[in-house]
């Protein structure tokens, strides 16, 4: 209780309640935008929260996380189409409602469900973080190096159709973040002679050129949406229907832990979260057949998944400084570039952050329901904007703030290089986080591995020597090996 | 067992190996690289090669190169029967042109300042991707206004002195 105390006054600060309200808002208007995203939103906010407090800035970032999720499911409600891509699930029985004229029961479903999610997976990262902080205290780097790997193989692995291109993406976010001078040698690596590369490619250019740049020309190529039939009912969410979605709390616990724990797991994300939430709500219900055709249980149990998963993420993330997924891949970058390096031993440096990280969380999810429930229809609106006018705008707005982060003109170029590979990559469907994990977690696991290596003088079986290390890779090996061997277990039943 | 059908296989020829043709790049690429590496790191330094600036890129490179081995089998084994372009959906002329004029816009910067190159890059590619007059010229001057604003008086960034203007002015 001490520990939550400490961030308590922190998070109430005036300067944090504008970040949290600023990211949520940003945060939900790019969640309304179909081909936005909050991944966008984060990366196009970056270069603004160099200037601020890291607690400050994780905040505002945390905000558009956060407020994404909320915000994907009223053009899913309303238009059936998401706008963030997990939020497809809550268009199974939103649309329908919309088109039944209860578009009013669809949008309290939805987010009293987010709400209830967030709420559910904020006291379960409380209480699971310091329990897995403990057991990672006895990591040496050995160790570390093992379950950064586990991470981004599960991460790969999760893209069973796109496996080898997940590697390939992989292998070359890894590349991409040795290039410039080697920090523990200053030794230059892949400059071709040429000296702004010493200093390497910055994260910030290649993130908001894949994502920034990459996702608004795509957003360009993908045309205008058809807004004509958007019915609200009211402007504001009825006070009513809130209350009545509450019968379904069972479904909301549910769910919430369902998308808490998927958010744990490297690589699945938020869009296996509110398809797996709503298979389980639907084989529970009395009422299966009615799922798909109007159900408001459908877009509660979808949404409580959905939207637990960024707390679910963050516990690997801050207890192991193992990413997830893109998003909670750019969080890590904003660790680190403010000098904050998670792992175990985070908890019990900054009590204060993480307590503020754990209030600002809770204030977000309250922020984000009220703002919704009250200013409906501004924020539905949002979607009547042309896609062409939002891209030009994204990408100028990149440029300078890409520009701003080192003041140099190199890192334009280079963002500008990563916007037509993010373009295309996006446009192809590659999996692009592989690409991110890759830029992200490059220099932390080449670290772990010198020191793994220094530690068994060179010898890298000196890992399976450790019992610790032995059990993650087996799991690692289980977790790969198991779908292989259940499809050859299958495939005599089935000839 | 499901049996194929001529169906299947006349569906299968028209898969395009653009993402295989893509994926062979980049590993030959990551090749080439992994081969050239040790001239391409500067390998001076007292420590031995585990601890080594070399080490890990040669692992990453050639994880990259062998992840694009199948990718390189089917484009050298299908060539011959299925097309090379990427997914079908034509060339993205209004994506490119933006891309272009965006190219233009750091250099613009430097040459005529940060709201003017704000006003210009965004209202010549509004014209050009939106095509409605009035409303570009608003949402350009509004732009400009913000970006000022947001990292010229809030963020105090240092933008270059345009040296187009200066060079009239001498």
């Amino acid at each position: 209780m001490e520990f939550l105390a400490q961030g308590f006054s922190e998070a109430f600060l005036l300067s944090n309640i504008v970040a949290l309200v600023v990211g949520t808002t940003v945060g939900i208007i790019v969640g309304v935008l179909p081909g936005l995203g909050p991944m966008v939103g984060m990366v196009v906010l970056l270069p603004f929260t160099f200037s601020l407090e890291p607690s400050v800035a994780l905040s505002l970032l945390l905000g558009v996380f956060c407020g994404g999720y909320f915000g994907g499911s009223v053009p899913a409600i309303l238009l059936r189409t998401p706008g963030v891509p997990s939020s497809i699930v809550t268009a199974f029985d939103g649309f329908p409602l919309t088109a039944r004229g209860e578009a009013q029961i669809a949008l309290s479903a939805a987010l009293v469900g987010s709400l209830g999610g967030g709420l559910v997976s904020i006291v379960i990262l409380v209480v699971l973080a310091p329990l897995l902080s403990h057991v990672a205290a006895s990591f040496g780097p050995p160790e570390y190096l093992v379950a950064a790997l586990f991470g981004v193989t599960l991460v790969v692995v999760s893209f069973r159709d796109q496996l080898s291109r997940g590697l390939l993406l992989l292998g070359v976010g890894f590349f991409l973040s040795t290039v410039g001078i080697d920090g523990p040698t200053l030794s230059a690596r892949f400059t071709f002679g040429f000296w702004p590369m010493q200093n390497g490619f910055d994260l910030v250019a290649l993130v908001l050129g894949i994502f920034g740049i990459g996702q608004s020309l795509l957003l360009l190529e993908q045309g205008i949406l058809k807004t004509d039939k958007l019915d609200l009912g009211r402007n504001t969410l009825d006070f009513s229907r809130i209350v009545g979605t509450l019968r379904y709390w069972r479904t909301l616990l549910r769910s919430g832990v369902l998308g808490t724990f998927i958010g744990l797991l490297p690589g699945p994300g938020s869009v296996l979260a509110s398809f797996i939430s709503y298979d389980v709500a639907k084989r529970r219900s009395s009422d299966p057949d009615s799922f798909g055709k109007g159900n408001p249980e459908g877009c509660v149990a979808s949404e409580a998944g959905n939207n637990a998963v960024p707390a679910g993420a963050l516990i690997p993330l801050l207890t192991l400084g193992i990413p997830g997924e893109a998003l909670s891949a750019v969080l890590l970058g904003i660790f680190t570039l403010n000098g904050i390096y998670p792992g175990p031993l985070l908890l019990i440096k900054e009590p204060e952050l993480i307590s503020t990280l754990y209030w600002s969380m809770l204030l977000i999810n309250l922020i984000a329901f009220s703002m919704l429930a009250l200013l409906l229809r501004p924020f539905a609106m949002i979607v009547k904007v042309p896609p062409a006018i939002l891209a030009v705008c994204v990408i100028t707005v990149s440029l300078i703030g890409i520009y701003a982060v080192n003041s140099r003109l190199f890192d334009c170029g280079v963002a500008l290089a990563a916007g037509v590979a993010g373009y295309f990559l996006l446009r192809l469907g590659w999996p692009v986080v592989a690409l991110i994990m890759g830029i992200v977690m490059g220099p932390i696991i080449e670290d772990r591995l010198r020191q793994t290596l220094s530690l068994g003088e060179g010898n890298p079986l000196f890992v399976f020597g450790r019992p610790v290390s032995l059990t993650i890779i087996a799991l690692g090996v289980i977790v790969v090996c198991m779908p292989m061997i259940v499809a050859l277990i299958r495939r005599p039943r089935r000839s | 067992m499901s049996q194929r059908t001529d169906e299947d296989d006349a569906r299968a020829a028209k898969v395009p190996l653009g993402h295989e043709t893509l994926a062979a790049g980049v590993g030959l690429s990551a090749a080439v690289l992994f081969i050239l590496s040790p001239w391409l790191v500067d390998r001076s330094g007292p420590d031995p090669f585990y601890k080594g600036p070399l080490i890990f890129p040669m692992i990453v490179l050639a994880i990259t190169a062998l992840s694009a081995v199948p990718a390189v089998f089917r484009v050298l084994r299908l060539r011959a029967v299925r097309p090379f372009h990427i997914d079908g959906h034509g060339f993205p002329g209004r994506a490119a042109f933006l891309f272009i004029l965006m190219c233009l816009y750091p250099p613009a910067i430097a040459a005529i300042g940060l709201v003017a190159a704000t006003f210009m890059a965004v209202l010549i590619g509004l014209l050009i991707v939106y095509r409605r007059s009035w409303q570009s010229l608003a949402v350009a001057t509004v732009m400009a206004l913000l970006v000022h604003l947001a990292f010229k008086t809030f963020l105090d960034i240092w933008f270059p002195a345009p040296w187009l203007f200066e060079m009239i002015e001498a």
